[in-house]
């Protein structure tokens, strides 16, 4: 007997520091009246700890008693007795989706998915949308959700649910791996994690591949679809996009998700609105209650007092470390989160992504229809430019960074197994390989007849492009890194040795060295008998190409490790302060800057005026040049 | 240029590749040029002077058989201090100390090892080579202040590289075009510069042979470096102001243009400068390259 009125009848659920107790409510002497209490034990002997947990306990349940959904269960009453804190809530009877799942053995069909859907995304829509703060469930499971004796969907176990508070947005993760997005381990709790969550319970219930027991995050490569056809594309395609790795990527909060349910319930959408629905926002920041629609980002560039914006940005699920490239219309930039991406140049809108199997770090470059991209998951892989298919894809022993380039049909690359590859690039078989006794991360600058590339070893090498023979190599005193570049002759490139070497193409000769003050990543830019390199000494470099004396150096907020990229009179690049800086090409002097979220490292490509230009905050931005 | 010689020890084509795999890549390769550099040189002590204190070296290489080196090819022209003690010392020791200089840290190795690896910049060996000729004449105990211009050409592989201080030239004949690559360091061409005198007043400038910059004089010295690549064929001439200072550059230009033997043309040089009054040691390098 709890506070003299609670007699516990049975118990409903056990869990980690919580159980949950079929009790009678003795207030009501003359009848059964049943109540659900939860007891939940108060672990710290320390008293001010203890009186802490106590007040946030009761705040909580302040905050649960003022619900008023018929999803969400009533709470009637809280108390604490010595080191035990009880909350007693209306009971439910009925089962779980678990529960359900555990009896039944065919799979939800559209109309019941859709319908549940719709019912517990009215639930939490009404959460999401508490003021002052939306509420965010936080543990949303099949086990957690369940079908009362009238087949209607109650929400239960708010026992973790918590006020979602800007401030207090780290902590520790609450929630179950499978059901929880990524951020959710960061310890994040937004309305996204909610979306995620109940993606992933559909996801569940429409294919019965239980996601406790599948690498997480992996949604993607389990298509509903071809477990179960009755589901519609539409359908489809809004879950998935709950699944989305970046919480920017999915519906904001579960008003924006039930709009677009109810979209697919009352028509049957077109095409063109499914890929609306699915296509991730390029808005920073998306709003929320609507539904995503393409938004210039409105992060402001900063020049002196003037001001301008980026013209879009596109969100990928995890850094962009490389160039990207743009040919008919078309972005294509790798990223870290495994996807080589295809972009509308214009406004930043999806076309499609190719999965590798770990990050890219490398510079996609193109071949007829195909565009060649290289994957620490070891391959080279040539996918079709228009649908995004592979065509080939050629496997070496090690990690590769090193961008691929394509001259007289082949295509050239090195790994971390140490090799420089010569790739058939129609048919993706190998034409020769040549040892480099060390890894490769340097991408290769090919000309006529001879190509050019570094080794972490510190070796710089000259092949001959036919046969990969060496014509010769030189020694710098740490590894290159950097990507060599080829004009008037002379081979120009970056060494963690802090120095630029300029070396004669034809013998290697060094010719002229200049000495920066800390190791350089940057591959050098060539323009009109200037080289532009970066180094980690946080200067961006302007050395004359005949003399290697120093022409200008401008001092950037951080290392650069970005390489420069040259439009009109300025040039682009970006630094590790996060910063993309236009300066003048004669003097080095600022133009302007545009703060993103993350390190810059990788380079700038300018076309028509436009910079597109990758970070790791994710983003793809498309800037005014 | 040679794959044997240059290839290295650290690389080697992959055992592992199988005849299947090792295809040839059909490349745009063109058919290889051989490479010479022919030379002839003057230097005469001119219609009025006593003393020549020109000095001109020259120093070309080329080898034959299938381990070819790359053409290697140095000249050297310095013009003592006019009228200075021991002008003709000065240039004489300074020539041949940068060529020294030269020689033994790029020319030595190369016929060693031709591996490129582990050697100092060329640019940098240009540079010190002028240093180390000015060391040598440069002596602030002495009351002699002799001094020297001194302009370095090399050529390696199909690069050319420059190191010069003072008033005598380099020019580069390339598809028919003919220009100074090397500026003069002495104040008329210091006062065009500014605009205080314009070409004609130059010509006739009274202090035509004040240098505002010569290896030997003052302790610290400032050394011009150019390099640039060759065009397949031309023709360089270095030479001291006993031939510019007197001949206009269009003058030179038509006979370096002429379809002759280079002897002729180095002889016409000479011949000219002497016609205007030889008032000055003439030294005249031609090179004649083709890659």
């Amino acid at each position: 007997m709890l506070q003299e009125r609670y007699r516990v009848v049975g118990m409903l659920g056990i869990g980690g520091m919580s159980s949950v107790y079929q009790a009678r409510d003795m207030r009501f002497p003359t009848v059964t009246k049943l109540c659900a209490v939860k007891e939940m034990v108060i672990a710290t002997s320390d008293p001010q700890l203890r009186q802490l947990t106590i007040k946030s306990f009761e705040r909580e349940a302040s905050m649960l008693a003022m619900l008023d959904h018929p999803a969400i269960p009533d709470v009637s009453d809280y108390f604490t007795e010595g080191n035990r804190s009880y909350l007693v809530q209306e009971l439910i009877r009925g089962k779980n989706l678990q529960e359900w799942l555990e009896e039944n053995e065919t799979l939800v069909d559209q109309e019941l998915a859709l319908d549940w859907a719709l019912q517990i995304c009215e639930a939490l829509a009404y959460l999401h949308n508490q003021k002052p703060q939306p509420i965010v469930f936080r543990d949303l499971k099949p086990s957690n959700i369940m079908l009362d004796q009238y087949n209607r969907i109650r929400l239960i176990d708010f026992g973790i649910a918590k006020i979602f508070e800007a401030e207090e947005n780290k902590g520790t993760m609450i929630g179950t791996e499978g059901y929880s997005p990524p951020e959710q381990y960061r310890g994040e709790a937004t309305p996204a994690v909610d979306v995620y969550a109940l993606g992933a319970t559909l996801h569940h219930l429409m294919t019965r591949q239980d996601p406790r027991l599948e690498p997480p995050f992996t949604f993607g490569e389990r298509p509903i679809r071809t477990v179960n056809p009755t589901i519609s594309p539409a359908l489809e395609a809004i879950v998935m996009r709950c699944l989305s790795y970046n919480p920017n990527d999915r519906f904001p909060d579960a008003t924006a998700l039930k709009e677009a349910l109810e979209l697919i319930t009352q028509t049957s959408p077109s095409r063109a609105e499914i890929e609306q629905l699915v296509s991730p926002p390029t808005t920073v920041s998306a709003p929320t209650g609507h539904h995503p629609t393409i938004t210039a980002v409105t992060t402001a560039i900063q020049v002196g007092a003037t001001k301008a914006e980026a013209i879009w940005a596109f969100r990928c699920e995890d850094e962009i470390r490389s160039k990207p490239i743009v040919v008919g219309g078309r972005v294509f930039v790798g990223a870290y989160d495994n996807n080589l991406y295809a972009v509308s140049s214009d406004k930043g809108e999806f076309l499609w992504k190719y999965p590798t199997l770990d990050g890219i770090a490398s510079t996609p470059c193109l071949y007829d229809d195909l565009v060649l991209i290289t994957s620490s998951d070891r391959h080279l892989y040539a996918i079709r430019q228009h649908d995004g298919d592979i065509k080939w894809r050629f496997p070496t022993d090690g990690a590769i960074y090193s961008s691929p380039s394509v001259r007289f049909d082949h295509v050239f690359f090195g790994s971390d197994d140490g090799y420089f590859y010569a790739v058939n690039a129609k048919r993706g078989k190998l034409a020769w390989k040549t040892n480099a006794y060390s890894p490769i991360r340097s991408s290769p600058f090919l000309t006529e007849e001879r190509v050019y590339f570094g080794t972490e070893g510190g070796y710089i090498y000259c092949l001959e492009i036919s046969t990969g023979k060496s014509k010769w190599h030189t020694q710098a005193k740490r590894a290159i890194t950097s990507s060599p570049v080829v004009a008037d002759d002379i081979v120009f490139v970056g060494s963690l040795d802090a120095t630029v070497y300029a070396l004669d193409a034809g013998s290697g000769w060094a010719i002229w060295r200049f000495r920066a003050r800390r190791p350089i990543i940057s591959s050098p830019l060539v323009h009109e008998g200037v080289v532009y390199i970066g180094s980690s000494d946080n200067n961006l470099y302007a050395i004359d190409m005949d003399t290697g004396r120093q022409v200008w150096v401008y001092e950037a907020g951080g290392q650069i490790a970005s390489s420069p990229a040259i439009w009109n009179d300025a040039v682009y690049f970006g630094s590790v302060d996060g910063n993309i800086y236009s300066l003048t090409l004669k003097r080095g002097e600022l133009r302007w800057r545009f703060e993103t979220e993350g390190r810059v490292i990788g380079a700038p490509t300018i076309v028509d005026g436009v910079v597109y230009v990758g970070s790791t905050d994710h983003n793809l931005y498309a800037l005014p040049a | 240029m040679d794959n044997e010689l240059h290839a290295p020890t650290e690389i080697q084509t992959s055992p592992l590749v199988t005849t299947e795999e090792k295809t040839q890549i059909e490349t745009a390769v063109s058919v290889p040029n051989v490479p010479y550099l022919h030379v002839a040189q003057r230097c005469d002590v001119g219609a009025v002077r006593q003393r020549n204190e020109d000095s001109s070296l020259i120093f070309s290489s080329e080898t034959g058989g299938h381990f070819q080196m790359m053409p290697f090819g140095l000249y050297v022209v310095a013009d003592g201090m006019g009228g200075h003690e021991n002008g003709h010392m000065a240039s004489r020791i300074a020539s041949r100390m940068a060529a020294r200089h030269i020689l033994n840290h790029i020319y030595l190795p190369l016929l060693q090892d031709d591996s490129a690896a582990n050697q100092e910049p060329i640019q940098e060996v240009m540079e010190t080579a002028v240093l180390a000729a000015h060391k040598a004449i440069y002596d602030p105990e002495s009351l002699s202040d002799s001094g020297t211009t001194l302009s370095v050409a090399l050529i390696l592989s199909r690069r050319l590289y420059v190191a010069h201080v003072g008033d005598s030239r380099v020019y580069l004949l390339a598809d028919d075009k003919f220009e100074a690559i090397t500026n003069d360091h002495s104040l008329v061409q210091h006062l065009q510069d500014v605009g205080d005198l314009t070409p004609e007043q130059a010509a006739a400038y009274q202090y035509k042979n004040v240098l505002l910059r010569a290896v030997g004089q003052t302790e610290e010295l400032e050394i011009d470096t150019y390099t640039r690549r060759l065009p397949q064929t031309g023709r360089l001439l270095l030479c001291s102001d006993g031939l510019c200072g007197f001949v206009p550059d269009p003058v030179i230009h038509k006979i370096m243009q002429q379809n002759v033997a280079l002897e002729k043309i180095a002889d016409k040089l000479v011949a000219t400068a002497m016609s205007a009054g030889g008032y000055d040691n003439i030294t005249a390098i031609v090179v004649e390259f083709a890659f």
